[in-house]
C-alpha cells in the first residue's frame, strides 16, 4: 500500500528537498505552501503523515493547522511530524500542546526524516 | 477630464484639482481635499485660493503661478500652491503641496526641545532639589516623603526610557523577529498596562471582536510596547468619559488590531503631527506625549506592518496592521543547510532505495 504524505512548508527549496528524500521511498506525496491551503489539502487528501513547517506565513501558522487536525474527528488519525527551526524546550512544549506526534529541528536529516515516516506508516506501529 | 488622468492624480501625493477658468472646481484628488476644502462644481473655499484662481483664468496671472496659503484648521499648515494651464483644454490646474510637512526633520528637533521642556524638566527640578536637601550637611531623608522622591524618580525615569526605547530602536537595525506571539493575549496585557491613563481620563474600552488564534512572528517586548504606546495614544486621543471599541481581527493574510471611537474628529494637523516623534502640546500644560506614536509606528513597520488613522462615517479609527504568522522570507541560509545534510545522506538513501529495490518481490516482467 502506498501512503500518502502531506508536506507543509512555505520555503520552496525545503519542499523540494523534503520531496526528494521522501521520492527514495514508496509514497504518494502532495505538496502545500501555507497552513491555510495545507489544512485544505488534509481535508481533500486525508495524508497518513503531514509534514508540518511551524514558522509560515498567513493566519495559520504550524501550531494552529496540527491543532485543527487534532480536534477534527475526521482528521486526527493523520500523524504529524512538525518541522522547525527552533528545538527550544519551550517550542517542543508548543508542538506537543498542539498535539504533534513527532518534531524534527532544521536542518535535519534526511535519513532520519525517512525513517521517522516509515515508522509511522509501518504496520507495527501503535494507532 | 479623462479616466487615465484621474488614475494619476489619485495616485500622486501632491494636491491636484482641475479647474475651471471660472473658478468652478472639476476634479480634486484625496490630497488636495486635505489641504483646501472644496466641492466638485463650486468655487474655492478659501477666498484666497478662488481669488488666485480667478486672477489667473482672466489671464491677469503670469502661469505658472506660485502662491502660498494654510490649511483650514487651528494649527494651520503651509501650503505651497502653484497654478499650472491643465494639460488639454483651456482648463487650470492647482498643485498643492504641503510644505509643513517637508519642514519634518526640523520640527522633530524643536519638539524634542519642547519634549524636554514640558516632559522632563520639572521633575528633572524637583528631584535635583530633593538631592540637596539630602545632601545638605546633617542632611538625611527623613522630613521628606520618601514618596515624593520615588514618585519624582519614576516620572523622571519613564520620560528618559521613552527616548532610549526611540533611540534603540531607531538606532538598531531590523528587529529580530522570530518568535511566535498569540496575539490577543498580547493586547490584553498591554490593555492592563494602560490601565492608569483609562481610568485617569475614565475611558472605557469595549472588546468587540477579538480573534484568540491570530498571530504574528517577531519580537514580543518591542510589540508589546508598540501596542501599550499605540493604546496610550488612543487614550491621550479620546474624549474624557469616551467609550473606545477595540477588535482584534485575522483577515487574510494581515491582522489588523483597530481601535474606533465614535464622534471623535482628528485634524489633519493632529493626524501628521501624531507621528512626528517629540511632539508635545501647543501649551506646555498639555503636553502630549507623542513620542509614543512615532515608536509604535517604527516598531510595527520593522514588523512589516502600519499604523494609521482611518476616518469612517461618524468615527477615526487608529489602526495597527500586521502581517500574519511568519514573514515571508526565505531563509537561504537554512535552505544551504537542509541541501547539505541531503548532500551528506544522499549515498546511504540510495543505497538503501537499491537494496529495496533488489529485495522486493517480482510483480511482472519487464522489458
Amino acid at each position: 500500500m502506498t501512503h500518502r504524505i502531506l508536506i507543509v512548508e512555505d520555503q520552496a527549496d525545503i519542499r523540494k528537498l523534503i520531496r526528494m528524500t521522501l521520492e527514495f521511498g514508496d509514497f504518494e506525496l502532495h505538496e502545500a505552501a501555507d497552513g491555510e491551503s495545507g489544512l485544505n489539502l488534509a481535508r481533500a487528501v486525508r495524508p497518513h503523515v503531514m509534514l508540518l513547517d511551524v514558522m509560515m506565513p498567513g493566519l495559520l501558522d504550524g501550531y494552529q493547522v496540527c491543532r485543527h487536525i487534532k480536534q477534527d474527528p475526521q482528521l486526527r488519525g493523520i500523524q504529524v511530524i512538525m518541522l522547525t527551526a527552533r528545538g527550544q524546550a519551550t517550542d517542543v512544549a508548543a508542538g506537543e500542546d498542539a498535539g504533534a506526534d513527532a518534531y524534527l529541528v532544521k536542518p535535519f536529516s534526511p535519513l532520519e526524516l525517512i525513517d521517522r515516516v516509515e515508522a509511522m506508516v509501518s504496520p507495527d506501529a501503535a494507532p | 477630464m479623462n479616466d487615465a488622468f484621474r488614475l494619476l492624480f489619485d495616485q500622486v501625493k501632491s494636491g491636484v484639482v482641475w479647474v475651471q477658468r471660472n473658478g468652478n472646481v472639476r476634479y480634486a484628488n484625496k490630497a488636495a481635499v486635505q489641504l483646501t476644502p472644496c466641492m466638485l462644481g463650486r468655487p474655492f473655499m478659501d477666498p484666497a485660493v478662488d481669488r488666485a484662481i480667478r486672477s489667473a483664468g482672466e489671464g491677469l496671472l503670469t502661469l505658472p503661478f506660485v502662491f502660498e496659503t494654510r490649511t483650514q484648521e487651528a494649527n494651520p499648515d503651509t501650503v505651497r500652491a502653484v497654478i499650472i494651464p491643465a494639460p488639454v483644454g483651456n482648463d487650470l490646474m492647482l498643485v498643492l503641496n504641503n510644505v509643513s510637512e517637508e519642514r519634518w526633520y526640523t520640527q522633530a528637533l524643536e519638539n524634542l526641545i519642547r519634549y524636554i521642556e514640558a516632559e522632563m524638566a520639572q521633575p528633572i527640578e524637583l528631584l535635583a532639589s530633593d538631592l540637596v536637601a539630602m545632601s545638605a550637611p546633617g542632611g538625611v531623608l527623613d522630613g521628606l516623603p520618601g514618596s515624593r522622591l520615588s514618585g519624582n524618580a519614576q516620572v523622571l525615569s519613564g520620560k528618559l526610557g521613552k527616548l532610549r526605547d526611540l533611540v534603540k530602536v531607531f538606532g538598531s537595525g531590523a528587529i529580530r523577529r522570530d518568535d511566535r506571539i498569540v496575539m490577543a493575549a498580547l493586547v490584553r496585557r498591554a490593555l492592563k498596562d494602560v490601565s492608569p491613563q483609562l481610568d485617569a481620563r475614565n475611558v472605557t474600552i469595549t472588546l468587540s471582536e477579538m480573534d484568540e488564534e491570530v498571530t504574528v512572528y517577531g519580537s514580543p517586548d518591542w510589540l508589546s510596547r508598540a501596542v501599550v504606546e499605540y493604546l496610550e495614544h488612543v487614550v491621550q486621543q479620546a474624549r474624557r468619559g469616551a467609550v473606545v471599541d477595540l477588535s482584534l481581527t485575522g483577515t487574510g493574510t494581515r491582522v489588523l488590531l483597530r481601535s474606533r471611537n465614535r464622534g471623535l474628529f482628528v485634524s489633519q494637523h493632529d493626524r501628521r503631527s501624531a507621528f512626528v516623534p517629540f511632539g508635545v502640546g501647543d501649551h506646555p500644560g498639555e503636553a502630549h506625549q507623542r513620542i509614543g506614536m512615532a515608536l509604535a509606528r517604527y516598531v510595527v513597520e520593522q514588523h512589516g506592518g502600519s499604523v494609521r488613522i482611518e476616518d469612517e462615517f461618524d468615527a477615526v479609527d487608529f489602526v495597527i496592521e500586521i502581517p500574519a504568522g511568519a514573514p515571508a522570507t526565505q531563509d537561504a541560509q537554512m535552505s544551504v543547510e537542509q541541501a547539505q545534510r541531503y548532500a551528506h545522506d544522499m549515498a546511504q538513501l540510495m543505497a538503501r532505495s537499491a537494496k529495496r529495490r533488489a529485495t522486493a518481490p517480482k510483480t511482472g516482467t519487464s522489458g
